[in-house]
Formats: C-alpha cells, sequence, structure tokens
C-alpha cells in the first residue's frame, strides 16, 4: 500500500454569482445565481514514502484544491484519499499529527510578535517533547541562516526570512508527509536556494516525504524526482522528471565556435536543423530523442573545424509553457 | 493545561504591545457604565424612588454587575469565524491536529481573560468607586455565580460558533452577527434587565438561550432566587448548553464538507 493514495478524486464548488446593480441586492442575498464549478476532475495517482513530488499547473489547475485535498482540510466531492492507511478529511485531527504544511500565501506565524514564540505555541499543540524540539529549531536556525532574525517580530521580517520561518514551523513535529503549497512565491533568488537546500536535506534525513507546488520551475526541477501536470483539474503527466523531459523536450540547442569550414555542405537533416551560422559561429537546434550530444559533435565536426561548444540544457519552463499553451488550443 | 498556558502567555505578550488599545478599551468600558448608570439616574429621577418595585440602588448594582458579567461573557467567535471562512485562512486552522471548536474556545477564553483584567476589571472598579456599591454579597452567592457564569460563556460561545458555522451556507454572515448583537443586548439582560420587560417579550426570553448568559447569573448572585429557582436556573443552563453543543457539532461537521478555499 502506497503512502499517500487518491483513488478517481473530483472536487466540485459550488459558486455564488453576484449579479451586479441595486436591483439584484435582495435577489443577491436570497436566491443567488449559482454555479459548479469543477476544480478537480477524477484524478487518482499513488505517493510511495519518501517520495519528492512536484505539482504544475497553470492558475486554477487544481493543485492548490488536490493538496487541500490530501491534507484533510477540503473534502472531495467523489472518490477516495488515503494517507498512511487513513482518510485525511474523516480523521482530520489524526492525519494532522502526521502531516506539516506551508501554503504560501497563509501565514502560521504570530505577526505581532517573534517567530520563537509561534514555534513554542507549536511546541504545545503537537506536544512535541523538550528535548527534539530544541534539537530542532537550533539545527533549524543555523540551516536556513535565522539567527539574526529569530527575536525580531514577524511583521518586520522580509518575506524571504517569514517564508523561512513558516517552512521551519511546518517541520518542528518531524512531520512524515510535508506539503507545500507555492512556498518560494516572491522570494529573492538566495532565500529560494536556501528553502530548497534544507527541503532536500530534511528529505535525504530523514526522509520526509514532500509534495510541492509551484510556478518556479527551478524549484521543481531542483527538489523533485516526479512531477504530475494538472490542467483544467486533470492530470496531464505525471512520472519523473527524466521522463517528463524526454517526452516534453522538443529541441535542446548547441552553440558552436569554429575556425573555418571544412565543405559548404548543409548538415541540416531531420534531426539537425541551422539556426544561425555566421563569423565563426554555428548554432544548432537538434532532437535529443533522435540524436545524441556525441553523434552531434561528430556530424558538426565532420563539416566545421570546431574550437569550442556548449549545450544549452532543456528549459523545463519552455516545455510547460508549451504544454499550457497546448491545452489552450494555441499555435 | 500546557496549550492554555502557552496561548495565555503569548496572548499577555501580544497585548502588552498594544497597551494603548486596552487604555482605550478600559475608558470606554467605564464610560459605557457611566452611561448606564446616568440614563437609570434620570428614569428613576422622574419616577420617584421604585419603578417596578425596584429601588435605584438595586438597578445601579444591576448595571455595573451586568456589565462586568457581559464582559467575561463575550465572545467575538461568530465574528471570526466568518472572516477565516470567507478569507480561507480556516485552512491554517484545519491543520492543526485540534477540534476547531476547542481551539476556538480557548482562544476566546483567553482574549477574554485579558479584556477583562485589563478592560472589565478596572472599568467595574472605578464605577463601584464612582458610584458606590452597596449590595449584600454572601460567598455562597458567589460560588454560585462562578459556575452559573462559566455556562454562561460556554452557551455564548456556542451560540455564536453555531451561527458563525452559517457563513459556509451563506456566503456572508454579517447580517447574522447585526442581529445576534441585537439579541444578545436585548434578551440577555445586559442593558435593560428582564424586570422591566413587557409580559410577551419576558415570554419569549424563556424561549432563548440569552437570559442564562447575563440576567440568571446576576440573580443567582443577587440572592434573588430561592433554592428550587437556582437549580432551575442550573438546569435549563445545562440543557442550553447541551442543545447547542448538539446543533452546534452537526452543523459544523454537516458544513465542512462544503468549506470552498479558492485561490491558494
Amino acid at each position: 500500500m502506497s503512502l499517500i493514495e487518491v483513488d478517481h478524486v473530483s472536487k466540485n464548488y459550488d459558486v455564488i454569482l453576484q449579479r451586479s446593480g441595486m436591483e439584484n441586492v435582495w435577489k443577491n442575498i436570497f436566491c443567488p445565481d449559482r454555479k459548479v464549478v469543477c476544480a478537480v476532475q477524477d484524478i487518482s495517482f499513488a505517493i510511495e514514502a519518501g517520495e519528492l513530488v512536484g505539482f504544475i499547473g497553470e492558475n486554477g489547475a487544481g493543485k492548490s484544491t488536490t493538496i487541500k485535498m490530501i491534507s484533510g482540510i477540503l473534502f472531495p466531492t467523489s472518490g477516495r484519499i488515503s494517507v498512511a492507511g487513513i482518510c485525511p478529511y474523516l480523521k482530520r485531527e489524526k492525519n494532522a499529527r502526521n502531516i506539516g504544511a506551508v501554503f504560501g500565501q497563509r501565514s502560521r506565524l504570530n505577526w505581532d510578535l517573534p517567530m520563537l514564540d509561534s514555534f513554542e505555541l507549536h511546541k504545545e499543540i503537537y506536544r512535541i517533547d523538550s528535548g527534539s524540539y530544541r534539537k530542532n529549531v537550533d539545527r533549524f536556525i543555523e540551516m536556513l541562516h535565522m539567527q539574526d532574525f529569530c527575536n525580531t517580530p514577524v511583521r518586520q521580517l522580509s518575506l524571504g526570512q517569514r517564508m523561512k520561518a513558516e517552512v521551519a514551523l511546518s517541520m518542528l513535529h518531524e512531520p512524515a508527509i510535508l506539503y507545500l503549497d507555492e512556498p518560494t512565491i516572491g522570494l529573492d533568488v538566495l532565500a529560494k536556494q536556501q528553502i530548497r537546500e534544507f527541503i532536500k536535506e530534511r528529505n535525504r534525513l530523514e526522509g520526509i516525504t514532500t509534495i510541492l507546488t509551484s510556478h518556479d520551475m527551478k524549484d521543481l526541477d531542483s527538489i523533485c524526482k516526479r512531477i504530475i501536470i494538472l490542467s483544467k483539474g486533470s492530470i496531464l503527466f505525471d512520472g519523473s522528471m527524466e521522463r517528463f523531459k524526454q517526452e516534453y523536450t522538443k529541441e535542446s540547442v548547441a552553440e558552436f565556435t569554429y575556425a573555418e569550414k571544412r565543405s559548404d555542405q548543409d548538415i541540416s537533416s531531420g534531426s539537425v536543423r541551422v539556426i544561425l551560422d555566421r563569423e565563426h559561429r554555428l548554432v544548432v537546434g537538434y532532437s535529443p530523442a533522435k540524436m545524441t550530444t556525441a553523434q552531434l559533435v561528430e556530424t558538426v565536426s565532420a563539416r566545421y573545424e570546431i574550437n569550442d561548444f556548449t549545450i544549452k540544457a532543456p528549459d523545463i519552463e519552455d516545455m510547460v509553457r508549451g504544454i499550457y499553451e497546448r491545452e489552450e488550443g494555441m499555435p | 493545561m500546557g496549550l492554555c498556558r502557552k496561548i495565555l502567555s503569548i496572548s499577555f505578550k501580544e497585548k502588552s504591545i498594544f497597551r494603548f488599545d486596552y487604555l482605550v478599551s478600559t475608558l470606554f468600558s467605564f464610560f459605557h457604565i457611566v452611561l448606564k448608570v446616568y440614563l437609570w439616574k434620570g428614569l428613576y429621577g422622574i419616577s420617584g424612588g421604585t419603578v417596578n418595585g425596584i429601588a435605584l440602588n438595586d438597578m445601579l448594582v444591576y448595571s455595573i454587575l451586568s456589565s462586568f458579567t457581559a464582559g467575561i461573557t463575550k465572545t467575538t467567535v461568530m465574528n471570526d469565524l466568518n472572516d477565516s471562512v470567507l478569507s480561507g485562512s480556516i485552512s491554517t486552522n484545519l491543520l492543526l491536529p485540534i477540534g476547531l471548536k476547542k481551539y476556538l474556545f480557548v482562544g476566546s477564553v483567553t482574549k477574554n481573560f485579558f479584556l477583562t483584567l485589563y478592560g472589565t476589571i478596572p472599568s467595574v472598579l472605578a464605577a463601584m468607586l464612582f458610584f458606590g456599591f452597596h449590595a449584600r454579597i454572601r460567598p455562597v452567592n458567589i460560588i454560585l455565580y462562578l459556575f452559573s457564569v462559566t455556562m454562561g460563556i460556554l452557551i455564548n460561545f456556542l451560540y455564536n460558533f453555531l451561527f458563525g458555522s452559517s457563513v459556509i451556507w451563506f456566503r456572508n454572515a454579517f447580517f447574522l452577527n447585526n442581529i445576534n448583537s441585537v439579541l444578545l443586548n436585548l434578551f440577555s439582560g445586559s442593558f435593560v434587565p428582564l424586570w422591566f420587560f413587557p409580559e410577551p417579550l419576558k415570554i419569549l426570553s424563556v424561549f432563548l438561550p440569552f437570559r442564562y448568559i447575563v440576567f440568571e447569573p446576576i440573580a443567582v448572585l443577587l440572592d434573588t432566587k430561592s433554592v428550587e429557582e437556582t437549580a432551575g436556573v442550573f438546569t435549563m443552563q445545562f440543557f442550553w448548553l447541551l442543545l447547542l453543543f448538539c446543533a452546534a457539532t452537526f452543523v459544523w461537521n454537516r458544513g465542512r464538507n462544503k468549506i470552498m478555499i479558492q485561490g491558494g
């Protein structure tokens, strides 16, 4: 049995439509128009203990709703969810002891007091023993470089500092599963990097199963081993990051600098296309699925005397953009 | 208990930051009592020494005690629940390994503890010094009052939680908040004691929980009831407590699967 099992789950929201105009005030209160919005549609997946899984999807794709259902906050409209053998929304309190969560747009810290006060309250709520609490607080402060601001009221912290405190708070009770909903939203590069390293480190040392949603593809690329792509509430892709890159990479780009051409013959073929060839600089696009880098270099060096070359790795952001555009029916 | 202690200490630190707010709230509580007392003095001034068999001194004692009792039984949980469901911040409460009702109750009691300590008690003491407080209260009535007022706190909390949960269906319970505040002020006896109510309103108040929040605990404190009547008050308080607890649990459990949190 997997740690998390999601079986044919759907979630519909009953949305109240507000009509404008004074004449509709009473109508809006007593008989409002309603519309059913399908946030998640018949999704199924399983996550094993220790996995690092990323959810990708455009705004409104159903990522946060899925995480909120697995974490026990929301009830699915249909389907079955099991987390560590229990139903998370029916046994919410029991499930909550086993999980940690950060919702990037909602804070669990007390804004008027230093983060350590929120940590102390967390200790009481989760009944963490003093020894592990002290050990974890000291370690997390050091790992996330929080020494300089742990006694500053949260209200006066920068977004990056606050988010570090939120991530640390969510892990104080040593949860088996961690849900991170856009934990790096709006952060600078350094803060993002520190949070990514921290998450990876906790997964490596404690085996914390981590489920992450982010619009920052670098987060997903550096943290997640597996990704699930959601679009309009349905799963488009569920597999390893490697498989995703292989399946969705249309073209990699290689740039060569050369001393001279050995022949004027064009190197373009089904697998290679010349993007630019001037002033001893050759830029080619090639499909990694059809041709290895070694074969490409061999093909190019047959016609050019190469001095140097660089390969631009496939950009995950471009790939995801391609998927969204296809879904939207854009050219 | 550890949780209560921690929330208390955190609230204490929080409140010490907002000292000015507390000073203002103490002053307002005091002016509220002054307003009530002068209103009654004015009314009694026209009609003589007693109205409906109630002497002016009894009325002043009641005004001070009702301010105190209304202060310690107060809760903002309906408003808090309304805001958190509408803004989606309820998700952070639902992530905690603790029942929402219990968590909000602890929060409400601790919040009120400081309001009582810094706002209600000083203003009531000031009013006692200013207007005099001539009432003979027996220690046994204080014990009975504390028991009755504890039930009052629970009744008011559960009533507010029950109607606060309705925000899940209505999506906005601001009108319920306003209705509740009018009903509570009117029927709890926090402003006008039920002695002065016309008969139909008096009968209506018997079928509502509000009188058991402020009026009846004060009646118990002032020893205006026989042993049987006091037992009757406790029975009714227990009845309302049980009824509201079941209703609040049922409504919240029914509503939980309808909670909608969109936008992260």
